[in-house]
């Protein structure tokens, strides 16, 4: 925009806002599987970041089925297999989310849609 | 300014339907109407387009003065929300920057401002379009204040590198009449024309996948075009993860625009800059005199509007809005037997870029007509 002049560029806004986000990071963090998942584990059944499981020191797979709620980085997780199911293709847990929709446009069904051609005088 | 009684061409609807704007009757009268025309001299024009000009540096000042002291709450704004205004009204993400100035204006005395429509703004297609075709067949040899078009498709030019992949999705809600639609698909037509590749989506369609915003086959959204407005977008389900969008989506408009669009602004300019010519006294804390507007914070197609003059309630728009109300002056349209026309002053990044005029009664909404405007 030139508030005054010409576009300058930015680094866009993001991350770093993410923890004054008024989203519940219990509920934003952990989701539904919409597919077999591989999720990596501590020795203490918390879940890591799947690149933990490469290198061994503890840090095991678990493997959860189709509609299991996968837990944030940073849950303990009780629930699951160590053991993949013979046959089935797991998901890498940090590839795997379901996509939710519906969260924007309800505002609109009481308002007739969200153009404002309109003077108020 | 003069309203002109002019006849119709015989076959507008099909010819404007032809440019795109299906949604020209409306509860069974012209919405488009070209049954009458505003004609203007060209120093009427220069002073719209000065006042225009003027009013957009105050905006400037005023984000300026409300980002700088964190003014936020005046303006009912969620507090998780005031780090990403901040951010993105220093940082200047990719923006249109366009709005539409509504203004009251007589002809003679200084347009005043009504308020400033900049988060999703309409009638777009019929000002920067529809109007100019009119004129070329009916008054080849007047002009109109209008480079709209021109000034849209420069701005997506302008921004264009600074998207990723050159492409935007462009997102409105689902609602019936079609003006909406009409808007948004306007705005993909300028967007393509400066090469941009533009995706229509419904704003329910909008998906989050956990870690970002995707459009319907799940591809992430880089650009979000919304005719949608930013007050309702940070109260939905979908709102806090605004913040924790790791595709660091680009707005359009950006959440700054959150500031301009509030009716609260109008109080703050009057603040900064009393008895401004084009401004109309503001307050909330109540009418400064026996006649005023009453409006709400965050209303839109007027919607929820009162006028009052001398104490009596003259009109009155009922509506589905419960914002902070904001207490305006009273402006007294031109009134050309019972149509009071309230120009829509165009800008697009500061600059000012044509009008479209819609005239009613006392107070203009979303079916109130819009009447096309030849200079001398």
């Amino acid at each position: 925009m030139s508030k005054s002049k010409v576009i300058r560029l930015t680094a866009v806004m993001a991350a770093s806002a993410a923890a004054l986000s008024a989203c519940d990071r219990g509920e934003s963090g952990s989701w539904d599987a919409p597919a077999p998942t591989r999720a990596c584990v501590d020795s203490a059944g918390v879940r890591v970041e799947d690149d933990q499981c490469n290198g061994g020191g503890g840090y095991h797979p678990r493997y959860f089925g189709s509609g299991i709620r996968i837990p944030a980085v940073g849950e303990s997780v009780s629930y699951g297999s160590d053991a993949p199911q013979p046959g089935v293709a797991y998901t890498p847990a940090s590839e795997s989310y379901s996509v939710a929709r519906g969260g924007f446009g309800g505002t609109a069904e009481g308002h007739g849609g969200g153009g404002d051609g309109g003077a108020g005088e | 300014m003069r309203r002109l009684t002019i006849a119709p061409r015989p076959d507008w609807e099909s010819k404007v339907e032809a440019l795109g704007l299906v949604w020209h009757t409306a509860a069974g009268a012209p919405y488009w109407n070209e049954a009458a025309c505003y004609r203007f001299s060209l120093a009427q024009v220069e002073e719209i387009e000065r006042a225009t000009a003027e009013l957009y540096k105050m905006f400037v000042e005023a984000g300026e003065y409300i980002v700088s002291r964190r003014l936020f709450d005046r303006f009912d704004i969620p507090p998780w929300c005031w780090p990403l205004i901040e951010r993105a009204w220093r940082e200047e993400p990719p923006a249109l920057n366009y709005g539409r100035f509504d203004l009251g204006y007589d002809g003679s005395g200084p347009p005043k401002l009504f308020e400033f429509n900049c988060d999703t703004p309409t009638s777009l297609l019929e000002a920067a379009v529809v109007q100019w075709a009119w004129k070329t067949e009916c008054f080849p040899d007047n002009d109109q204040f209008n480079s709209l078009h021109e000034k849209l498709v420069a701005k997506w030019r302008d921004i264009a590198p600074y998207l990723r992949g050159s492409s935007g999705h462009f997102a409105h809600a689902r609602e019936t009449t079609g003006e909406d639609a009409v808007t948004t698909a306007y705005l993909i037509d300028t967007a393509s024309e400066a090469g941009i590749r533009a995706e229509p989506i419904l704003i329910s369609d909008v998906g989050w996948d956990g870690r970002r915003f995707v459009g319907l086959r799940n591809e992430p959204i880089v650009t979000l075009y919304k005719l949608y407005p930013w007050e309702w977008l940070v109260h939905e389900p979908f709102g806090c993860h605004i913040a924790e969008d790791a595709g660091s989506t680009v707005w359009i408009e950006p959440i700054w625009k959150m500031i301009w669009s509030n009716k609260v602004i109008l109080t703050v300019l009057w603040d900064m800059f009393p008895r401004h010519p084009n401004l109309l006294w503001a307050s909330c804390d109540g009418p400064a005199s026996d006649s005023y507007v009453a409006k709400p914070s965050l209303g839109r197609e007027g919607a929820n509007v009162e006028v009052v003059r001398r104490g009596q309630r003259l009109a009155e728009k009922h509506g589905p809005y419960d914002a902070r109300t904001v207490y305006q002056g009273l402006f007294d349209l031109p009134d050309f037997d019972g149509a009071r026309p309230v120009i829509g002053s165009w800008i697009v990044d500061g600059n000012p870029a044509g009008m479209g005029i819609r005239e009613d009664g006392l107070i203009t909404g979303n079916l109130s007509r819009f009447v096309p405007h030849i200079i001398d």
